[in-house]
C-alpha cells in the first residue's frame, strides 16, 4: 500500500529533496508505518541491485585495454597518411584543434605553425594588458610630468607567464599550462555552469603555500544539449594537458581515507587480513595516480604540491607490497611512519584548502 | 614506451571498465554476453576521442552515455529470439531446486537481472545508474538524455514495479516453502 508521499521518500533516500524537504519527509517517516516499509523495500532493493558483482577478471580487462591501445598504431598510420592527403577522419574532426595539436609526438608543420603563432600573439597580448596596468598605476601615483615614465616589463610585478598562460600576481596555481580556462572542480560540481575568464576573485596573497598550489580556476561553460557524436563538441578552450584539479583532490581525499583506515586497523580483529588486503589494493590504484600527479607537479613547478604527493609514494608503495597474510610487524612499522611524518593532517590540510576553494 | 595519453587512459579504463561492464551486463539481461563487446568499444570510441580534451568529470558520463546507446542497438536486435530463449530455459529450469537454493549467491543474481529486464529500459538504465554508479539525477538526465523530471519519475516508477514483483516473487516462494 502507498501514501502519497512514497515518491518523496524515494527522493530522499537518494539525497534528492531540498533540506526542508528533507526534513518534512523525515517527519512524515516517523508517523507513517507504511512509508517506512517502503524506504526499507527501496533499501534492500539498493543492495540487492549493488550486490550484482564486479567483473574482477584482471588479465581479461588487461587484454581489453591492450587491444585499444594497440588501434591507436594503426589509427596513427592512417593518420599520417591522411594528413599527407589532405583528407581528415571523423575522428580527426571530432577532436578540439588543440587537443590533436597537443597530442605529442606527431605534430605537422602547419598545426606547429599556427601554435607557434597563436603562442606568440597570446603573449604579446598579456604583455600589452601588464604594460597598460603598470603604466596607469604610474601615472596615478607619479607627479604630473610632461613626459610619462617608462615603465620595462621586468619592473611590473605582474602575472608571471608560463606557456602563454598568466595567472595573478602572487599566487600559484596547479594549472601552469596553455589555456586559461581550466575546469578546477570535483566531479559533481563540474555539471555547475560558471564564468569564463582568467583568474579567481577569491584568491588571497597571503595563503599558505599547500592552499596556494591548490587555488582553483572558474571551469567553463559546459553544452547543455549533447547528441551522441557532438558530445565531444566540447569547449574549444579547454586545453589537453592540463593539470586536473578534480582529480588532485578526490586523490588527496583518497589518499587520506587510506591512510585513515590503515592506521585504524587492529591486527587482533577478525577481518584484519581482509582489510588489509583491501587497503593494499586501494594503495595500488592511488600509487600509480600519485606518480602521475607528482610527476605534472614537478613539470608544472608546483612545489608544495610535489612535496606532499613525494612523501605520500613511499607510503602507497609499502602498503602496495604488504604480503597476502599480513601480521602486526608488517603494518606496525608502516603506521609508525605515517604518524611521525603526520601524513593525514598534512592530507587534511590539502582537502580542506581544495574544498574551500571550491 | 606509453605516452602520457595511454597513462592517463590506462588509469581511466582501470578504474571505470568493471563498473562499466557490470552496468551493461545489468541493462542488457538476457544479452549480456554481448556486454564486454560493447565496452569495449565504448572505450574504444573515447580512446580516439581523446580522454584529455573532456573537461574533468565529463567523460566517465560520455563514456556511460556512448555504452547505453550502443546497448540500445543491441537490444533491438533479435529482441523476440532472447525473449524465447529466456522462456525456454525457465522451462528446462530443474523442478527439484528448493526455494532456498534460488537463493544462492548466482540465483541471486540471475534473479537480479530478470527482474530488471522486466523494467522498460529508460526505467531500468536510470535505476542502475543512480544505485550502482551513484550518480545524481541530472547526471543520469545528461547520460540517458532526458529531463530530471523524467528522470525522478522513471527511478521511483522503477523501484515501485521492483518492490512489487519481488514481494510476489517472496511470496510465492513462501507459499511452496510453506
Amino acid at each position: 500500500m502507498n501514501c502519497d508521499w512514497t515518491e518523496k521518500i524515494s527522493l530522499l533516500i537518494d539525497g534528492e529533496l531540498a533540506r526542508e524537504e528533507a526534513r518534512r519527509a523525515e517527519a512524515h517517516l516517523t508517523a507513517c508505518a507504511a512509508c517506512r516499509v517502503a524506504q526499507e523495500d527501496f533499501l534492500l532493493l539498493r543492495q540487492r541491485i549493488t550486490s550484482y558483482p564486479l567483473m574482477t577478471d584482471r588479465a581479461l580487462s588487461q587484454q581489453v585495454l591492450e587491444s585499444i591501445l594497440a588501434s591507436k598504431a594503426g589509427a596513427r598510420l592512417r593518420r599520417g597518411v591522411e594528413a599527407d592527403t589532405g583528407a581528415n577522419t571523423p575522428a580527426a574532426d571530432r577532436r578540439g584543434w588543440l587537443a590533436d595539436a597537443f597530442r605529442v609526438p606527431h605534430f605537422t608543420p602547419v598545426t606547429a605553425t599556427v601554435l607557434a603563432a597563436a603562442l606568440v600573439v597570446a603573449c604579446g597580448f598579456l604583455f600589452y594588458l601588464n604594460s597598460r596596468q603598470a603604466v596607469q598605476t604610474a601615472a596615478t601615483n607619479a607627479p604630473r610630468v610632461d613626459v610619462l615614465p617608462i615603465v620595462k616589463p621586468q619592473e611590473i610585478p605582474g602575472p608571471q607567464l608560463d606557456g602563454g598562460n598568466g595567472h595573478i600576481e602572487g599566487t600559484a596555481s596547479l594549472h601552469q599550462s596553455a589555456s586559461a580556462n581550466d575546469p578546477a572542480v570535483p566531479r559533481k560540481a563540474t555539471l555547475a555552469r560558471g564564468p569564463r575568464g582568467m583568474g579567481n576573485p577569491k584568491r588571497r596573497d597571503n595563503s599558505s603555500s599547500i592552499e596556494k598550489a591548490l587555488v582553483p580556476r572558474p571551469h567553463p561553460e559546459l553544452p547543455s544539449a549533447v547528441e551522441d557524436e557532438t558530445f565531444a563538441a566540447l569547449d574549444p578552450d579547454v586545453e589537453a594537458t592540463r593539470e586536473p584539479q578534480g582529480q588532485t583532490a578526490r586523490h588527496v581525499e583518497q589518499a587520506q581515507l587510506l591512510l585513515r583506515s590503515f592506521r585504524n586497523a587492529r591486527p587482533a580483529s577478525r577481518g584484519f587480513a581482509a582489510d588489509i588486503a583491501g587497503e593494499r589494493e586501494r594503495s595500488q590504484k592511488l600509487l600509480y595516480r600519485n606518480i602521475l600527479l607528482r610527476r605534472e607537479a614537478a613539470r608544472a613547478g608546483n612545489a608544495p604540491l610535489e612535496d606532499v604527493l613525494t612523501s605520500l609514494e613511499p607510503i602507497l608503495i609499502d602498503i602496495a607490497n604488504l604480503p597476502d597474510q599480513p601480521v602486526r610487524d608488517d603494518v606496525r612499522p608502516i603506521t609508525e611512519r605515517i604518524q611521525k611524518k603526520h601524513l593525514v593532517a598534512m592530507l587534511q590540510i590539502n582537502q580542506a584548502a581544495a574544498a574551500r576553494s571550491f | 614506451m606509453a605516452s602520457r595519453d595511454d597513462e592517463e587512459f590506462a588509469m581511466f579504463f582501470r578504474e571505470f571498465y568493471p563498473s562499466l561492464r557490470r552496468f551493461l551486463e545489468c541493462l542488457l539481461g538476457e544479452r549480456k554476453g554481448v556486454a564486454e563487446d560493447v565496452a569495449q568499444e565504448s572505450f574504444m570510441r573515447l580512446y580516439h576521442a581523446g580522454l584529455s580534451s573532456f573537461p574533468d568529470g565529463e567523460a566517465r558520463f560520455w563514456l556511460f552515455r556512448v555504452a547505453r546507446n550502443c546497448a540500445l542497438n543491441e537490444l533491438g536486435k533479435g529482441q523476440t529470439r532472447h525473449r524465447l530463449l529466456g522462456k525456454v530455459i525457465d522451462a528446462l529450469r530443474p523442478a527439484s531446486r528448493t526455494p532456498e537454493q534460488d537463493f544462492e549467491m548466482s540465483e541471486r543474481r540471475e534473479i537480479v537481472l530478470q527482474m530488471l529486464e522486466s523494467l522498460p529500459e529508460q526505467q531500468r538504465a536510470a535505476l542502475l545508474l543512480r544505485e550502482q554508479e551513484g550518480m545524481s539525477y541530472r547526471e543520469i538526465a545528461r547520460v540517458i538524455g532526458v529531463s530530471e523530471s523524467k528522470v525522478k519519475v522513471d527511478v521511483f516508477r522503477a523501484r515501485t514495479a521492483l518492490r512489487e514483483k519481488w514481494g510476489r516473487m517472496e511470496k510465492s516462494f513462501a507459499g511452496t516453502a510453506g
